[in-house]
């Protein structure tokens, strides 16, 4: 039955979510365009070449953002609507498990967030391939290598390739860590009897703070508690350790809003 | 004959309203019962929690047998009151989603019924009428062969030659081995098509009979005997 939910609710999402990740993927493209004109060697020296790549930076990254906007709510509000309103009358009474039933709409969820991610990964490669200033790997090597040489200890031991596939987890596994709290709080939410989109928020407000000081406690609290444990680590070494925390962490807190969502379904639902 | 739907001890709980106190019933196979009663009286509790979409504070209920779950859902065709369906699918890609998930969903009843009341399997749900939308959920609900039909508020959106067609509708469409559950408050409509009814007050059963025996005792027809018994 699980395969005939995440059917149909990729039915249910595809429409809005390819078109969202088409957007991005097309923003890259035209970006890239736009910048390579108004950063040709022939405009560059003129003062509104200037003006036209700072409003096209600043424009992109504000549509990035909305994008990433309407895909997260886009998402959280599908996945409210099809499980706690009146569709859910439809979804619940569906012949299968209350576990397999919102299991499958988490699971489309952050199937689709790991999508936009990667679209948005290949709005900015299109975009700079297509500028044509994309460094080639080595030459990005040599010019951090150089950097690192004046901060580091050992630069030898930086792996750029490792770097940019650690960051790009990272930045994947958060973004569907994010989502699944927006879902947990969703489920809070319904075990008010009443005002459980306000119990849903207050929920994410009390979440957030408590995730905030865990997250902190992690990045920084054996900084705090013994500064000399860090003494003998470069950079590089801070900045991989910090992401590899942050996999495991947004590995943790995907699991234990999985969980708890899928339990709060089972124990109480409650669809006055 | 074993009964279809079971309900021992059920009690519900809001926010310290008891909404349901211990609440037993057995329906056999080939009724129609009316689950009647006034507003707040506990009959769309109970049919939530007969078709899983509330938690019981204690009790049970077994669907032929079986407890809420998968296993009674697939038995159990229910029609809430109120519109569950997403406005933007078409009734076509409704009807392709209710034969993936109902082994017991006849597609030819479907559009059989879909055509006599002339309603376009190719429009989208937001652009129907209420009353309309009301008909394509009712129409979804009986196109399946299932064993428990509950049926909240069927006739309350539609017009009155809709209501004709609609009873007609669930009369002529369900199997004599299964049986309906129809909670409504436009009794004297209903009141030809049932066996039996359930009166629930205050989350209690007050009443529990067969038509017949309610009419014999009492010489008052159910519309009658209901303001009689909940006169204000």
């Amino acid at each position: 039955m699980l395969g005939t939910l995440l059917k149909h609710e990729f039915k249910n999402t595809w429409m809005v979510m390819t078109l969202t990740c088409a957007v991005t993927i097309f923003l890259g493209i035209v970006g890239g365009l736009f910048f390579r004109i108004v950063a040709s060697p022939e405009l560059i020296e003129k003062d509104f070449s200037v003006i036209f790549i700072t409003l096209g930076v600043s424009g992109i990254i504000i549509l990035l953002t909305s994008l990433n906007m309407i895909a997260t709510i886009y998402l959280v509000v599908h996945y409210y609507k099809n499980l706690y309103t009146s569709q859910g009358y439809l979804t619940f009474t569906l012949p299968a498990t209350i576990t397999e039933v919102v299991s499958s709409r988490m699971i489309v969820a952050c199937i689709w967030s790991l999508a936009f991610s990667l679209s948005m990964g290949l709005c900015i490669l299109f975009g700079t391939l297509i500028i044509g200033t994309l460094p080639d790997l080595d030459e990005l090597r040599e010019v951090l290598l150089e950097i690192y040489k004046q901060l580091l200890y050992d630069p030898e031991s930086v792996n750029i390739i490792w770097g940019i596939i650690e960051f790009t987890v990272t930045i994947i596994l958060g973004n569907i860590s994010k989502l699944l709290t927006y879902f947990f709080c969703i489920s809070i939410g319904q075990l008010w009897s009443k005002h459980k989109i306000l119990g849903a928020v207050l929920c994410y407000f009390g979440t957030s703070f408590v995730l905030g000081i865990i997250s902190t406690s992690i990045s920084f609290g054996r900084m705090f508690l013994y500064p000399d444990s860090y003494s003998d680590i470069d950079s590089y070494g801070l900045l991989t350790h910090s992401m590899s925390k942050g996999i495991i962490y947004s590995i943790v807190t995907i699991i234990i809003f999985w969980v708890a969502s899928v339990v709060t379904a089972n124990k109480r639902l409650n669809l006055d | 004959m074993s009964n279809l739907l079971e309900v021992q001890g059920l009690f519900k709980t809001y926010d310290n309203v008891q909404a349901l106190t211990n609440i037993n019933l057995s329906i056999g196979p080939g009724h129609i019962t009316g689950l009647l009663g006034p507003n707040g009286s506990g009959k769309t509790t109970l049919i939530k929690i007969i078709c899983g979409l509330l938690k019981p504070s204690s009790g049970m209920v077994l669907v032929d047998g079986n407890p809420v779950g998968p296993r009674s859902k697939a038995l159990v065709s229910y029609l809430p009151d109120t519109t569950y369906l997403d406005d933007n699918m078409t009734i076509e890609a409704v009807i392709a989603m209710f034969m993936d998930f109902y082994a017991d969903f006849d597609v030819n009843r479907a559009y059989q019924m879909l055509t006599n009341l002339n309603i376009n399997p190719k429009r989208r749900l937001k652009t129907l009428s209420k009353g309309t939308k009301e008909k394509v959920q009712l129409i979804l609900v009986m196109s399946r062969r299932a064993r428990l039909y509950i049926l909240d508020e069927p006739i309350a959106g539609v017009d009155p030659a809709a209501r004709d067609y609609i009873l007609r509708t669930i009369i002529n469409n369900y199997d004599p081995s299964a049986s309906i559950i129809i909670s409504t408050h436009l009794i004297t409509d209903i009141e030809p098509v049932l066996d039996e009814v359930i009166f629930l007050q205050y989350g209690n059963i007050r009443l529990y009979q067969p038509v017949a025996a309610i009419k014999d005792e009492t010489g008052m027809t159910i519309d009658q005997y209901f303001r009689e018994v909940y006169r204000c």
